[in-house]
């Protein structure tokens, strides 16, 4: 641990009282007083901070896992596992919903697995206002499954706002790609 | 799990934002800065330069290229006035570096009125050898002061976040501060998660912030001096959007716990938990008031999401941001109080708006598309903000009347949610 920060204390000093002088325009000579010796008249306390030092920190990874046992659903409507949403919208598309009724019949089935929905939206706007954004587009696709059957206790919602765009060109393409949400298995 | 890695420095990691002008105004004061005289017998950085680059970002300031200076002058007597006005110089900034022992070097400078043949200021600055930025600031500082009457913000900070993309694996996120020129930059939070929302304590020394390193937002609190950390704020959903009251007490903070996005109080002594909105809309990006008796927040309770005010006297809300198109969004106080700056979306177009709040009178000030996180300047002359650039997202600022327009471009990567920090006196 090494300790980069320093407490600077930065002393001014006004210069003098009276060396603020005149001098004469066209001052060959001058009339000021030619030392910079300091007078303490006034003496001004000035404090930087020391940044002192600096942290990491990594979390692991959290990767969604293959579904090693399907228990009979359709394994390509369980590898459907983002859905993406209109502008400024949460609502389910319409083209989602076989895949979320597959994803709702296999967590019924598997009551030990546990599936985390991640609310993410494209990166116009404010980055705070993204962030709730996220969390009703996971909020709304968890309703969904909670309408559908799922137990509250096998979902937990999180969201991303405009932090981890799948596209990061700045278009509409890129953004109807990255207004989403996620479900991550575990 | 989560591991937390010790201290480790990251001096080599920080780069420097780099800031080019694009826009300046011919009323600016003309002022010549003369390179300083170096005794020391050692390479020392430019501080002349850096005074030069400070008062000209103002946009406030037109200052004399070196090579169209008549004479170079580092000391009173070696001053011929007549060589200056007739360039139009109003007024001169002449100086010297002194070591006196090791470690040390004295900034001496005068501030000279050109046409009266007065000093207007003298001081000397014995700072550490490499404190010399800090130094040169202090000395811009004096100098914007003097000139115009109000204080200066160069010894202030910045703080923002980078994203590193360079690696094809994985982010890096970092909390950096830096001068207010974006030069010195130092990490002071390294994070393969998410980072956002840095916000200043009133008195420099704590930055709070939302790190998603838990696997959810959860706010921080973070000392500057020992880089001592605490997380203050968790729990289920959204713990986000810190802003601290005007006298430090107090965090305003957004909160999901209870099912959507609302405004709460956190008292950071009794570490208890106020909540303040209520409503099954969208609240957040909570901002004190500078008198300290309100909040203004975005919320999505009308049409589309506005700026309200909450008055914390009698919990009155009224919605601030009327006739102004349906995206209103994360607005800040200027230091008086009198206006806001806030991000406006238009048809795609986002852009920096300055809203008064007296004339409801609004004004954009960037002429970006995807504009966001606008911050006052302590001293309410600037603004900065987060720009989409073909080099990815980058810093601009511009000063308060729109008029000087500049940005700060970091060499890679990309930079966002810049805040200024507090006058250091």
């Amino acid at each position: 641990m090494r300790q980069l920060g320093r407490i600077a204390t930065i002393f001014i000093i006004f210069l003098s009282g009276t060396s603020c002088g005149m001098f004469s325009e066209e001052g060959s000579e001058g009339t000021v007083e030619k030392s910079l010796s300091p007078v303490n008249v006034s003496e001004a306390s000035v404090e930087t901070m020391g940044l002192a030092s600096a942290r990491e920190v990594s979390p692991e990874a959290l990767d969604g896992r293959l579904l090693d046992n399907y228990n009979g659903e359709t394994a390509s409507l369980l590898d459907i596992r983002v859905f993406q949403f209109a502008y400024d919208s949460s609502e389910i598309l319409e083209k989602h919903v076989a895949a979320i009724e597959g994803h709702a019949r296999y967590l019924i089935k598997n009551s030990n697995t546990r599936v985390i929905l991640e609310g993410h939206t494209d990166e116009r706007g404010s980055r705070e206002y993204n962030l709730a954004l996220g969390e009703r587009r996971a909020q709304s696709l968890q309703r969904r499954l909670s309408l559908l059957g799922v137990p509250e206790s096998q979902m937990s919602v999180i969201t991303y706002g405009e932090e981890r765009p799948l596209e990061l060109m700045h278009n509409e393409a890129a953004y109807a790609v990255n207004r989403r949400v996620e479900l991550v298995y575990r | 799990m989560v591991s937390v890695c010790g201290l480790f420095s990251f001096e080599t990691i920080a780069e420097d934002l780099v800031i080019k002008i694009e826009k300046g105004v011919s009323t600016a004061l003309p002022i010549a800065i003369v390179p300083f005289e170096n005794n020391t017998g050692e390479s020392l950085i430019d501080v002349a330069a850096i005074v030069r680059n400070n008062l000209e970002r103002s946009g406030l300031f037109r200052s004399l290229p070196v090579y169209d200076m008549p004479a170079l002058p580092t000391a009173l007597e070696d001053v011929r006035t007549k060589n200056w006005t007739s360039l139009g110089i109003e007024n001169l900034v002449i100086g010297k570096l002194e070591k006196k022992n090791s470690g040390t070097v004295d900034i001496h400078f005068r501030l000279i009125d050109v046409y009266s043949g007065k000093q207007l200021l003298g001081y000397r600055i014995p700072v550490q050898s490499d404190d010399l930025r800090f130094g040169s600031h202090k000395v811009s500082d004096f100098i914007y002061e003097k000139l115009l009457d109000k204080p200066g913000a160069y010894t202030s900070l910045l703080a923002y976040i980078t994203v590193d993309r360079d690696s094809d694996t994985e982010k890096i996120y970092r909390l950096q501060v830096s001068d207010s020129d974006g030069h010195n930059a130092r990490t002071i939070l390294q994070s393969t998660e998410p980072i956002l929302s840095p916000a200043w304590s009133p008195d420099g020394k704590r930055l709070a912030y939302v790190s998603f390193e838990g696997r959810n937002s959860a706010v921080y609190l973070q000392d500057l001096a020992t880089g001592r950390r605490q997380r203050i704020i968790h729990g289920k959903g959204i713990n986000s959007s810190p802003t601290f009251s005007r006298d430090g007490k107090k965090l305003a903070v957004t909160l999901s716990r209870d099912g959507n996005p609302e405004i709460y109080l956190y008292d950071l002594k009794v570490k208890s938990l106020m909540r303040v909105t209520r409503h099954g809309a969208i609240d957040t990006e909570p901002a004190w008031a500078p008198d300290g008796r309100g909040l203004v927040f975005t919320s999505d309770r009308g049409d589309g999401p506005q700026i309200y005010y909450f008055n914390l006297a009698d919990n009155s809300i009224k919605r601030i941001t009327y006739n102004m198109g349906r995206y209103n969004t994360r607005a800040r106080y200027s230091p008086d109080g009198r206006k806001l700056v806030l991000v406006n979306g238009i048809q795609g177009i986002y852009r920096i708006v300055l809203l008064d709040l007296r004339t409801k009178i609004y004004e954009a000030v960037t002429i970006g598309e995807l504009d966001e996180s606008p911050s006052f300047s302590p001293n309410g002359a600037m603004i900065i903000y987060a720009t989409v650039t073909e080099d990815g997202s980058q810093l601009a600022a511009v000063s308060a009347d729109g008029f000087t327009k500049q940005k700060l471009v970091a060499q890679r990567g990309e930079v966002r949610e810049p805040v200024w920090g507090p006058l250091i006196r």
